[in-house]
């Protein structure tokens, strides 16, 4: 099926507005929009800019705004927007870097300062720490 | 700019994580990632991590050694699957100590499930060996890992992209990289390297790999001269999403569930009766694609089903819960309802560079690089031969990228700072330049998708001579043609296009040297089975491959197995 792409554009580094591009792809309905937009970049226009690698949902580089919703390109398929023009914006609220990149040194940051590890005044013991179904649970 | 550290780590997965947290202690070290580290591909592996701690049923390391070393098809060197089954308890329970969630047992102990190859006695019956976080315990590794050196304030240097090893008479002098953000060319002089870029699936079309994966740390060594070892041995998992590659881990079979053909036989009892789903990988994708050639895959097509319905709701959320969540959003199949179309999929290298157990990197007579290391997916011990085992690979990263670590914190005061040379990127800047010079071509992504598909038609589950001399032929065409072409993006910032262009000059690198040594074995072992020499032949091909750049293509030799105490025999399941 033909699908209609309507992308967000931004250079700021020689554009002082950002713009709307449309594209047009042929894509089977059990694709992931990240397909369409690697068929973009691959065979239209390498000049598009957005994050991408394990292509299922695993590592989060391709989170962007899908028709308004923040989404992952890569878990949503042509078929969920059969009939409808698909609008792919940088996530809210982020420092835009180019087109669909965003800068996420502020996100790093904030998990950063969360201090994300184990800070435990008890040595460990031997083997492994014993933990019940319910102390699993409240983690 | 130059930018100066004792020790640059290139990959930030679970080896570079974990061999830069032993190194960081004693010396100034950066890690290089093409990826945010929490992005990288170690956070996809699923079922588990194994180690003999016996917490659901006996075990012993003595059995994790033999089956790895059986898995293997007696190409793994027994003195590093000693190593590996040995130091596995230790490190399941450093990581528990760090914090890793994993599933427990009813008395609180790390739960254990059946994963393939896996056996009791040398052999006897499956065994419940595999640690696990559900079925998202690479993910839950990497982001420990990361917490840890978050916790030792390591330098990283995210979204860097490798382009050039600089390597003087044998000894490290650097490394030059690219940032991709700003388009900008980085000179790293260090006194040591350690490459953890893993593997290289993308040489295939149908594969669980993520983007990045396109061996750069590997093809580079190449580059530098070091020859690669075992580059034939590929591992298609068997069980990847239908017409996606995505992986639907080994786990459900270790959880129970069947793989069906189209008559609704569980045909792995014929193939394998004592294991039957839960033999090692190559078997099980051997036998699907054969079930396919003999008409049943279902529908007559070129899938089978695997069946998780039996298992329950219950568990399969417990147990099983991402990979339930992928067949759902990809095929629109609910696994509690119905069972789930599979196909093999490119999924591990157990070929790379070449190290000895301390991860040093090794060129001709067990020399070492002074200064180089490899450890994780993109080097070869080798602990997995010609097939690896279901979570022998998280094991592996953490045990080796460890020990490869400590080696590395060791040796540090012997290795001195060689000077650079005037412009080291020099060479980089001019490639690049000529890549946005050119303004009429083909591009990489086109050139790719050939080279994709010809590796999958001649060099995956099966090869034989004539296929793998076409595919060659094809591949040094299309290397042919990759010299002239052409990207649409000649900016700085982000330029994906540019580095699609250059990745693509790994890949094509790569395949040469898997196919060149796939065509000179002449026989078949775990992953590398030649239809027209279907039998092993230890008398022959006991010996490991090492393929080093030449002018004329790769030049083949070879080097002994380490045995110890596993005299090879027949592998049957």
């Amino acid at each position: 099926m033909e699908m209609n792409f309507k992308i967000f554009r931004f250079d700021p580094e020689v554009e002082r507005k950002p713009h709307y591009q449309t594209y047009r792809v042929s894509a089977h309905p059990t694709e992931r929009i990240l397909d369409c937009l690697n068929r973009i970049r691959w065979e239209q226009d390498g000049t598009l800019g957005y994050r991408m690698s394990c292509g299922h949902g695993v590592c989060g580089s391709d989170a962007m705004k899908i028709n308004g919703h923040c989404a992952l390109a890569c878990q949503k398929l042509v078929r969920d927007y059969q009939g409808q023009e698909v609008v792919l914006e940088p996530l809210p609220s982020f420092k835009i870097l180019k087109d669909l990149i965003v800068d996420l040194e502020p996100f790093f940051e904030k998990v950063r300062l969360m201090r994300p590890y184990l800070i435990s005044s008890i040595e460990p013991p031997e083997k492994e720490r014993r933990q019940c179904a319910q102390q699993i649970i409240l983690i | 700019m130059n930018l100066k550290h004792d020790v640059v780590i290139v990959g930030a997965g679970l080896a570079g994580l974990r061999a830069a947290l032993e190194a960081a202690e004693h010396a100034d070290v950066a890690l290089l990632s093409k990826v945010f580290p929490t992005r990288s591909h170690s956070g996809a592996a699923q079922g588990g991590i194994a180690a003999a701690l016996g917490n659901e049923e006996q075990d012993s390391w003595e059995w994790h050694m033999y089956d790895t070393v059986k898995g293997g098809d007696f190409l793994t060197d027994q003195d590093a699957a000693e190593i590996l089954a040995k130091d596995a308890p230790r490190a399941i329970y450093e990581l528990e100590h760090m914090g890793v969630p994993f599933n427990r047992t009813a008395d609180g102990t790390i739960a254990q499930r059946a994963f393939g190859g896996h056996t009791r006695d040398f052999g006897q019956s499956s065994i419940k060996r595999t640690c696990h976080a559900t079925d998202r315990t690479g993910r839950v590794i990497l982001d420990t890992l990361y917490g840890e050196a978050l916790r030792k304030g390591i330098r990283v240097y995210a979204e860097f992209h490798l382009l050039d090893l600089l390597i003087k008479e044998n000894r490290v002098v650097g490394l030059v990289a690219y940032e991709l953000a700003t388009g900008d060319v980085h000179v790293f002089h260090c006194r040591a390297i350690l490459l953890a870029t893993g593997g290289f699936g993308k040489v295939f079309k149908t594969t669980s790999n993520c983007f990045a994966n396109t061996g750069d740390g590997v093809y580079l060594a190449y580059k530098a001269g070091i020859p690669l070892e075992d580059m034939e041995f590929v591992q298609f998992h068997p069980t990847g999403i239908y017409g996606l590659g995505v992986l639907i881990s080994e786990a459900t079979r270790g959880e129970g569930g069947i793989l069906h053909n189209s008559t609704g036989d569980r045909f792995m009892e014929a193939y394998a009766p004592t294991l039957k789903d839960l033999a090692p990988r190559d078997l099980v994708s051997r036998a699907i694609t054969q079930e396919i050639r003999a008409g049943r895959g279902i529908g007559g097509r070129d899938f089978v089903h695997l069946d998780l319905t039996h298992l329950g709701k219950e568990r399969l959320q417990e147990k099983l819960s991402d990979i339930s969540s992928f067949v759902r959003i990809y095929l629109g199949i609910d696994p509690v309802k119905e069972p789930i179309p599979v196909q093999p999929t490119c999924h591990y290298m157990m070929g790379g560079i070449p190290t000895n157990l301390d991860g040093q990197v090794l060129v001709e007579n067990q020399d070492i690089v002074h200064g180089l290391y490899a450890a994780g997916e993109c080097a070869c011990v080798s602990v997995h031969g010609a097939n690896r085992l279901g979570c022998n690979s998280l094991l592996d990263l953490v045990v080796f990228g460890r020990r490869t670590g400590k080696k590395l914190v060791q040796n540090l005061q012997g290795l001195h700072w060689i000077p650079l040379q005037d412009h080291p990127e020099e060479r980089i800047l001019e490639r690049i330049q000529h890549l946005k010079g050119r303004k009429t071509g083909e591009k990489a992504a086109a050139l790719r998708a050939v080279m994709q598909d010809v590796m999958m038609k001649y060099c995956s589950v099966f090869r034989q001579e004539e296929g793998l001399s076409r595919a060659r032929e094809e591949i040094k065409s299309l290397t042919d043609r990759y010299r002239e072409i052409t990207i649409d993006n000649r900016g700085s910032r982000f330029n994906t296009d540019l580095l699609d262009a250059l990745e693509l000059e790994s890949l094509l690198g790569l395949a040469d040297v898997i196919l060149a040594s796939a065509i000179a074995r002449k026989e078949s072992r775990g992953a590398h089975f030649r239809e027209d020499y279907p039998v092993r032949d230890d008398k022959n091909w006991l010996k490991h491959t090492l393929a080093q750049r030449t002018d004329d293509g790769p030049r083949l030799f070879y080097k002994p197995v380490m045995i110890t105490k596993f005299t090879p025999k027949p592998r049957v399941y």
